[in-house]
């Protein structure tokens, strides 16, 4: 009896000190990256989780049917807006609107320029410029004008030919007037008053 | 010639042998030395009679000496060998079963039997013959009965009556001995069907598993998560400017898009009925004279005021590896933001695309940040036009592009740093 417990308590001594072992090994070698994994798994889930909810289409609830659905109903927005913009562009290319929209602009610009004209009159604002140097290189430019179509694209169409690099730049209207205020760099060296002559008299030709 | 003696008085007591009988079963229990000194005198016969019977049992024993002391010697030996094989089968049990409690009885009583047979020396044939019936097999129970008739019969002549005068006696120690033969057999035999059973359960479970898990998720597993990424694959290429590629930032970028969708299509949605109403006025001042057009146009106004409540409102955002574009429209004004990093001046194609959209421009702000321009632009939507947020963010966004790329190619220093 004796002898036969002394075989038999080692073999389980020995299997407890194996699993044991076991345990400690997985402990010691816990890898570096589960962590980082775990949060790229919490963030992907999230946003499956997101995805969901903003579908009303809903086939199943694993993964791959989340991103199937949302295809889906991807594709059927994209249809809706397609089938708007047709209606929209339908409805403007109708024949009396072609003949209102020509007789309309026509009536418009008159107005608003015989309007615009006078209100600067009344507040006895002239066009004008200003060149001042800042430093070497830099200047500080005002300009002001009367409000026309495509004055702001005349004015960068200059300051390029000109090969003035904007620092910063402001612009306001107000009554019919243009303000513009811009800090420039220029890359060789120019005369102020011919710049100044030169700017005054681009800005008051009509296009 | 004192054994002589011996079987002589014996031979007196025939004819009363049923007195013999009684007069042996009462006076054994009360004084057990003599019995003992009375078996010992007969052993030798009893030796002789177990020859026999162990001829006729086993053949392949025949050859080994017939003497007493040889045979006594023989009882030895085969107690021996059988005390190995209870080790033997005890620890083929130990291994078959992982039950401590059979084990422990099974060692228990071995050590037991060591200890009975130590002290008694002067009866040592008597105990083992005792031992062997139980521990061997059925039919060794006879021989045992046999030798206890022996011992009260004398001559050869007497014992064939004496045998069938004691036959009554045999069923009831036979039937009680066979019962816990059988018990212990049958009791072996259920333990290892039930061995058996769980054995062959717990190879068929583990089978069956592997093969189920093998057989159903190995090429499954390989084909779902191809099918996995080819919907990611598709997912992006629905959004319209992918930043990233890792799965993440696809589902947030689509998230964004399905929204901007949603505001999309209530923009167009207004913007229809928008339509809508200023054709039935439209068609309303055709009747209508010229006198009335002042007043009628006011009734326009109120109609239109009134029914749509709602103002218009949409926003959206485009980014590329350069360029953030973000437009907001609300009623007819529009906001554009631009942040662009500094190669170009980026002001004069900007301005040059608010112009083809036909929006009054009404404020630019805007200044060198850093390695970035950033500029804000205010317009005003002309009426009759058809401007919607999503056109004007993609037109500026088309012209940065083309613009920014056309700088990089100009600029031959630059190329390296493109490449990063």
């Amino acid at each position: 009896m004796g002898g036969g417990s002394r075989f038999q308590e080692p073999v389980r001594m020995s299997r407890r000190k194996q699993v044991t072992k076991e345990k400690e090994e997985d402990e010691n070698f816990k890898s570096p990256n589960l962590e980082a994994e775990r949060r790229r798994r919490e963030k992907l889930h999230c946003r499956l989780m997101a995805l969901r909810s903003h579908v009303p289409i809903v086939t199943n609830m694993t993964k791959a049917s989340i991103v199937e659905d949302a295809i889906t109903y991807i594709g059927e927005l994209q249809n809706n807006v397609k089938n708007l913009l047709e209606t929209f562009h339908e409805m403007e290319e109708a024949p009396p609107e072609i003949d209102e929209e020509q007789t309309d602009p026509m009536i418009k610009p008159e107005v608003e320029t015989s309007d615009l004209n006078e209100e600067m009159k009344k507040l006895g604002i002239e066009e004008n410029v200003q060149l001042c140097k800042i430093g070497e290189r830099k200047f500080w430019l005002k300009i002001i004008t009367e409000k026309r179509d495509g004055i702001f694209t005349k004015f960068m169409e200059v300051m390029r030919f000109l090969g003035f690099e904007i620092i910063d730049i402001s612009l306001t209207t107000s009554n019919g007037a243009i303000l513009i205020s811009a800090s420039v760099q220029t890359q060789e060296l120019c005369d102020v008053e011919q710049t100044k002559d030169f700017l005054l008299e681009v800005m008051r030709s009509n296009p | 010639m004192g054994g002589g003696g011996m079987f002589e008085e014996i031979g007196c007591f025939d004819p009363n042998a049923p007195a013999e009988m009684t007069a042996e079963s009462s006076f054994s229990p009360s004084e057990p030395p003599p019995t003992i000194t009375v078996i010992g005198s007969n052993s030798n016969s009893n030796c002789s009679l177990e020859d026999l019977s162990a001829f006729h049992l086993s053949p392949q024993d025949s050859s080994l000496p017939a003497s007493a002391s040889a045979y006594a010697h023989q009882l030895h030996i085969n107690a021996t060998p059988n005390c190995d094989h209870q080790f033997q089968s005890s620890m083929h049990q130990t291994l078959q079963d992982p039950s401590y409690a059979q084990q422990s009885n099974h060692w228990d009583n071995g050590y037991q039997d060591f200890v009975n047979l130590g002290p008694n020396h002067t009866t040592p044939d008597l105990l083992s013959l005792l031992q062997l019936p139980r521990s061997s097999l059925p039919p060794f129970a006879n021989p045992s009965i046999q030798d206890i008739i022996m011992t009260t019969s004398s001559s050869v002549a007497a014992y064939d009556p004496l045998f069938h005068l004691n036959f009554p006696l045999q069923p009831p120690n036979g039937s009680f001995m066979g019962v816990d033969q059988d018990q212990t057999e049958t009791n072996q035999g259920v333990n290892l069907m039930y061995d058996e059973e769980n054995n062959n359960l717990d190879d068929g479970l583990n089978r069956k598993g592997r093969g189920s898990k093998k057989r159903k998720i190995f090429p499954t597993e390989r084909e779902r998560r191809v099918h996995f990424k080819d919907r990611f694959g598709d997912l992006k290429n629905l959004i319209p400017n992918p930043t990233k590629n890792d799965r993440a930032s696809i589902v947030g970028e689509a998230i964004d898009y399905i929204k901007e969708l949603l505001r999309t299509i209530d923009e167009f949605k207004l913007l229809v009925e928008k339509k809508r109403v200023k054709q039935r006025n439209r068609e309303g001042d055709d009747v209508v004279d010229e006198n009335f057009k002042a007043q009628s146009e006011v009734v326009e106004q109120c109609l239109i005021n009134k029914k749509n409540n709602a103002l218009r409102c949409s926003w959206l955002k485009r980014k590329s590896k350069f360029t953030d574009v973000d437009v907001r429209i609300i009623d007819d004004e529009v906001t554009i933001k631009i942040v662009q990093k500094k190669k170009i001046n980026c002001l004069l194609f900007v301005s040059k695309v608010v112009d083809q959209l036909e929006l009054d421009l009404h404020h630019v702000a805007g200044a060198q940040i850093g390695e970035h321009h950033s500029f804000l632009f205010n317009a005003k939507i002309s009426e009759g036009s058809s401007v919607y947020a999503s056109a004007i963010a993609d037109r500026v966004m088309e012209v940065l592009k083309k613009q920014y790329m056309e700088a990089l190619s100009a600029n031959n220093g630059y190329h390296c740093y493109s490449s990063d």
